[in-house]
């Protein structure tokens, strides 16, 4: 027997106003970007000065994420703490090596080394609750933030594990967007980020995010919502894609048509949109189409927004209509069940999917 | 809980290529560090490293169905060269392959080519900058290449990536989720990461010389090791190399580059490793320390040790004398050599020891043969804190 597992808290910090944890209670942003980048909270009310100088975007991030869940989910201890990010510590990595190209290999300062690989948002957040427990860190490509949802899952079958931290977040700088240039994957116009459905794009528009979560074995009084499953693969024909598609949501005990709303990470490039709202379309007619990238800009992790606002959404809040896709159908009144589906936006052939239900 | 086996390894390091040629030069004594050859680096003549003497075209010698070499990195390469070789040691077939998940370890992943092309990212392969900036593309690509359309994902925990990737495949397969999995990891040596151990002030100007009091820090090396794991069912009939018995990932929460002196991360790792695994301290043969040879990490490590086992340490010794340090790889590389150790009865010497840190401490310094080696606990400690043990013992031993 599996035992449930429940979202007790959830909190992001994006390019949107979503810090203050509204459900898009504020007006969204619309001024045309030609990347996104989130809106700074306020980081000296959670980070003593002197240790905030010396932190990269990505830890900062963390610290205050954990904090923020710790506001509706007060715990004394994690079991665990489980981060994923895709693209790791831009910044820190391109200090470092910007240092050894412009001095030569030569009088190095070693923090944006240490800082440079992605499980330092992990240990730090373990050095600052002092947590001597498990600690992990995943950065596969559009997988990562669903890896470790899958490893939380697993841990919380387990006797000895109740509240793990989850949390996936992905940075962008303007010299890491300038050296991905030589592709044609980047959008670098302006562009209203709300509107990346309404025209064909040539590249995408990319941002970043930052979300975490506390995932439970027991319900909570802020308990969202509760996490089904979760399974990632690699697959190129449509045909094969559908099946596995199938076989998880059989696994789980549902079909295709137990699904209220998808969850799907568009873009607005459509070499990689169509093939996804065809398969979408397909496989559940007439199911509403949400995506999310329009709030985060592309990114490895944004599909851990998405689980915010799947998180939000089966909680009860409204659906903001810039949720779905042009192409969806009329939302139903009430939504119980949604699918995540995270293609990878690279690499095209790998797929993540999320299944969450509502607490009845 | 599910039984689960090693039934196939695969290794590619300073040492040679293949499981053979790295359990020679353990046997032999002859270590992979040596001076820097194939790297472009200021200190070329300055410091020593433990390098594969191939460039990546002659490693694609190994890699015959590969399409892009020109969009293959090489840690890439090092991965999918050790994974072949574990895969036909387990003796897999297509579709068994297919459906394998592959959960694999790295760092520094593709920085090689990232360093490399980063003042002529305008004309370089945007390849570089673009899909192989994460790490989850090496494993991506070593999927690819053997045609694995399962889960694949990938775990950086610094240097305890690998064993972390060891832990969560067994854990897929005690979870009912697969039933074998490919598990290891890479990464090249790199400019980044020689410039970052250097500035940190922990590469030793000669040869690494681990729980020696005078040692001064470690070398690098690079390197791949995969292991296919299955459970009890399906590999029921085959060779079984070693069973993994036991396993833990803990955080040492004291600082982002240093273990604490009273090693506490490390204590609680191996605590829940051998608790996990059925047996008392007494019990474990052979400590294969993480033993990079910093004056941080042996203490450390040491000092663990002294709290599990007492006074009566068990064999302990490090292979980084051997290969370097290969960071992502290190906790698979360290995994195969523990098993080899059981499997051909042998403990191996920690070299360029001399001088104990404390009266009466000292590793294995000379090869010991025909020791029945039965359970070994294998240690890799990373920055941020991340530590993680297994526990093996011994294919076809009488419990």
């Amino acid at each position: 027997m599996i035992k449930p597992v429940y979202i007790n808290a959830a909190h992001t910090i994006s390019p949107q106003p979503t810090y203050e944890n509204g459900f898009f209670d504020a007006e969204l942003l619309r001024e045309p970007k030609d990347f996104l980048q989130i809106l700074a909270p306020p980081y000296k009310e959670f980070i003593p000065p002197k240790r905030l100088r010396r932190m990269t975007k990505l830890m900062r991030l963390g610290l205050v994420g954990v904090q923020k869940v710790l506001e509706q989910a007060p715990l004394k201890h994690f079991d665990g703490i489980i981060v994923g990010s895709g693209n790791g510590n831009i910044s820190d990595t391109q200090k470092f090596l910007n240092a050894i190209l412009d001095n030569k290999e030569q009088l190095l300062v070693p923090t944006s080394f240490v800082q440079s690989t992605p499980n330092i948002v992990s240990g730090s957040i373990a050095l600052m609750l002092e947590n001597k427990g498990y600690n992990m860190t995943y950065c596969h490509h559009n997988a990562a933030f669903e890896n470790s949802l899958l490893d939380a899952i697993m841990l919380l079958q387990e006797p000895d594990y109740h509240h793990i931290l989850v949390g996936g977040l992905d940075e962008i700088t303007e010299e890491n967007l300038e050296v991905r240039s030589g592709s044609n994957l980047w959008n670098r116009e302006k562009t209203d980020p709300l509107s990346i459905f309404d025209h064909p794009l040539k590249g995408a528009l990319t941002g970043e995010s930052s979300a975490f979560f506390i995932l439970s074995d027991e319900l909570m009084e802020s308990t969202y919502a509760e996490v089904v499953d979760t399974d990632s693969f690699h697959k190129n024909d449509a045909r094969e894609i559908r099946k596995s598609i199938n076989i998880f949501l059989n696994k789980n005990g549902m079909t295709a048509s137990d699904i209220d709303l998808v969850l799907s990470g568009l873009n607005g490039v459509p070499a990689y949109d169509n093939p996804q709202i065809a398969l979408i379309k397909e496989l559940f007619p007439a199911i509403p189409i949400g995506a999310y990238k329009q709030f985060t800009g592309e990114h490895p992790t944004a599909s851990a927004f998405g689980f915010w606002m799947a998180a939000q959404i089966l909680n009860g809040a409204e659906i903001p209509a810039e949720v779905f896709h042009p192409e969806s159908p009329e939302a139903p009144q009430e939504i119980k069940t949604v699918l995540i589906i995270q293609k990878d936006y690279l690499t095209g052939s790998s797929f993540a999917l999320t299944l969450l239900r509502k607490v009845l | 809980m599910k039984k689960v086996f090693v039934t196939g390894m695969g290794i590619i390091t300073a040492l040679g290529k293949g499981i053979d040629a790295n359990l020679n030069a353990l046997k032999y004594g002859r270590s992979g560090i040596g001076p820097i050859e194939n790297l472009n680096t200021l200190y070329k003549d300055e410091y020593l490293a433990a390098e594969i003497k191939l460039s990546n075209t002659e490693l694609s010698a190994f890699t015959p169905n590969l399409k892009d070499l020109n969009k293959t990195t090489r840690g890439q390469l090092l991965s999918i060269i050790a994974a072949e070789e574990a895969l036909e040691m387990a003796g897999l077939n297509t579709d068994e392959i297919r459906e394998l998940p592959l959960i694999a370890g790295n760092t520094v992943a593709s920085m090689d080519e990232t360093e490399k092309n980063y003042r002529d990212y305008k004309t370089a392969e945007p390849y570089y900058f673009n899909e192989a900036h994460s790490g989850g593309e090496t494993t991506r690509k070593t999927a690819e290449y053997f045609g694995i359309e399962a889960m694949n994902t990938t775990i950086n925990t610094a240097c305890s990536s690998s064993a972390n990737a060891i832990i969560f495949g067994m854990r897929l397969i005690q979870s009912g989720r697969a039933k074998r999995v490919l598990v290891g990891g890479s990464d090249p040596f790199t400019k980044f990461s020689l410039n970052g151990f250097l500035s940190l002030k922990i590469y030793d100007p000669g040869m690494c010389r681990p729980f020696d009091a005078e040692r001064e820090g470690l070398n690098l090396g690079e390197g791949a090791a995969f292991l296919v794991l299955e459970s009890e069912e399906v590999a029921a009939g085959k060779t079984k190399y070693a069973e993994l018995l036991g396993y833990a990932n803990r955080n040492d929460a004291f600082h982002a580059s240093a273990s604490s002196p009273d090693g506490e991360g490390a204590y609680l790792t191996m605590k829940q490793a051998i608790g996990m695994s059925g047996l008392k301290p007494g019990q474990i043969d052979f400590v294969h320390t993480h033993g990079t040879a910093t004056p941080n990490n042996d203490e450390s490590e040491l000092t663990a040790m002294r709290r599990i086992f007492g006074t009566q340490l068990p064999a302990f010794a490090s292979s980084k004398s051997y290969t370097g340090h290969t960071l992502g790889g290190a906790g698979s590389v360290n995994a195969i050599f523990s098993i080899l150790t059981m499997q051909h009865s042998f403990l191996f010497p920690n070299l360029n020891f001399k001088t104990p840190m404390e009266p009466g401490i000292s590793p294995v310094s000379e090869l010991r043969e025909n020791v029945n080696i039965n359970y070994v606990i294998s240690n890799a400690f990373g920055f941020g804190g991340n530590n993680s043990s297994l526990v093996f013992g011994k294919g076809g031993r009488d419990d």
